[in-house]
């Protein structure tokens, strides 16, 4: 008896349309991707305890409660915008390291908006930014901010 | 006269290769492409007029409208940020953290995150948005 034979089946993967399917997956990274270039400033934060030793040292202080900035020895009541014009005023880049330290010392409820806009200020200027950190043996409150200008109405020195 | 007529020109764009092409652009896009891990968290950006465009850096840190704390798109607790920080920059050359911080956090959230950057040897790049002069 004579077997009939099988046919072989021919399989064959259509890629004609491989092309067009790559071009969509492109088209679509293309559409969807967004380049991010954030925008910021790189600062260095040196950090340091609040000695009174430290004190001595003649470093800009900026103090700052929320709303209002306290600028130098004077605490001068300044907006940012002459705070930034004081800080260009302090011509950092004749400065040594040292000499370029700017001190902010902040209420704890100072937002962080007003907060980045007085350091990126510095920044900008040339200024280092010193962060007080709390002494272990300091009383808690000491580094942090104004005694006296801290009030509301915000009248007073810091 | 009998004038010849002009031979037609049979002009073939060689397509054969362009899927391979396409392939070779995608792959190139999906090793290019940075995936940012952070993208959908709650986070109102602050301005100011003193910032300049940056690179994208690996290492980001950000602080939502919560106060809590991502690194690299994981939550964090303040205590262990310093410690997990100081790992990822010893295996790096290069020490710049990309920090965003809500723009309404007070300074006793935001400052702890500051200092654990400090101490574990990064740069903080703080990110907002750029007001225009």
């Amino acid at each position: 008896m004579q077997l009939k034979r099988k046919k072989k089946l021919e399989l064959d993967i259509n890629v004609g349309s491989f092309a067009d399917i790559a071009f969509l997956l492109i088209i679509f990274f293309i559409l969807t991707t967004t380049f991010i270039r954030p925008t910021g400033r790189q600062l260095e934060i040196p950090t340091s305890t609040n000695d009174p030793e430290q004190k001595e040292q003649k470093q800009l202080t900026i103090t700052m409660v929320p709303g209002k900035i306290y600028y130098g020895e004077e605490a001068k009541v300044l907006s940012i915008a002459e705070v930034r014009e004081a800080l260009e005023r302090q011509n950092f880049a004749e400065k040594s390291e040292d000499d370029r330290i700017v001190v902010v010392e902040s209420r704890n409820n100072v937002p962080y908006e007003e907060w980045f806009q007085v350091v990126t200020a510095i920044g900008k200027a040339g200024g280092v930014l010193g962060l007080i950190e709390e002494g272990k043996n300091q009383q808690e409150g000491t580094a942090e901010g104004p005694t006296a200008g801290g009030t509301t109405s915000g009248e007073g020195a810091p | 006269m009998r004038l010849q007529r002009r031979k037609r020109l049979d002009v073939l764009v060689p397509i054969a290769t362009m899927g391979d092409i396409a392939f070779l652009l995608i792959i190139f896009f999906i090793l290019a492409t940075t995936m940012i891990r952070e993208a959908n968290l709650d986070v109102t950006p602050a301005a100011s007029r003193d910032i300049d465009k940056q690179q994208l850096k690996p290492i980001s840190i950000t602080m939502d409208t919560e106060g809590l704390i991502y690194l690299q798109g994981d939550e964090k607790d303040v205590g262990t940020l310093e410690s997990d920080l100081t790992r990822m920059l010893d295996s790096r050359p290069e020490k710049i953290v990309t920090v965003r911080i809500d723009k309404d956090i007070e300074f006793e959230q935001f400052k702890p995150v500051l200092m654990a950057v400090s101490k574990a040897g990064g740069t903080p790049n703080l990110t907002g948005t750029k007001i225009e002069e």
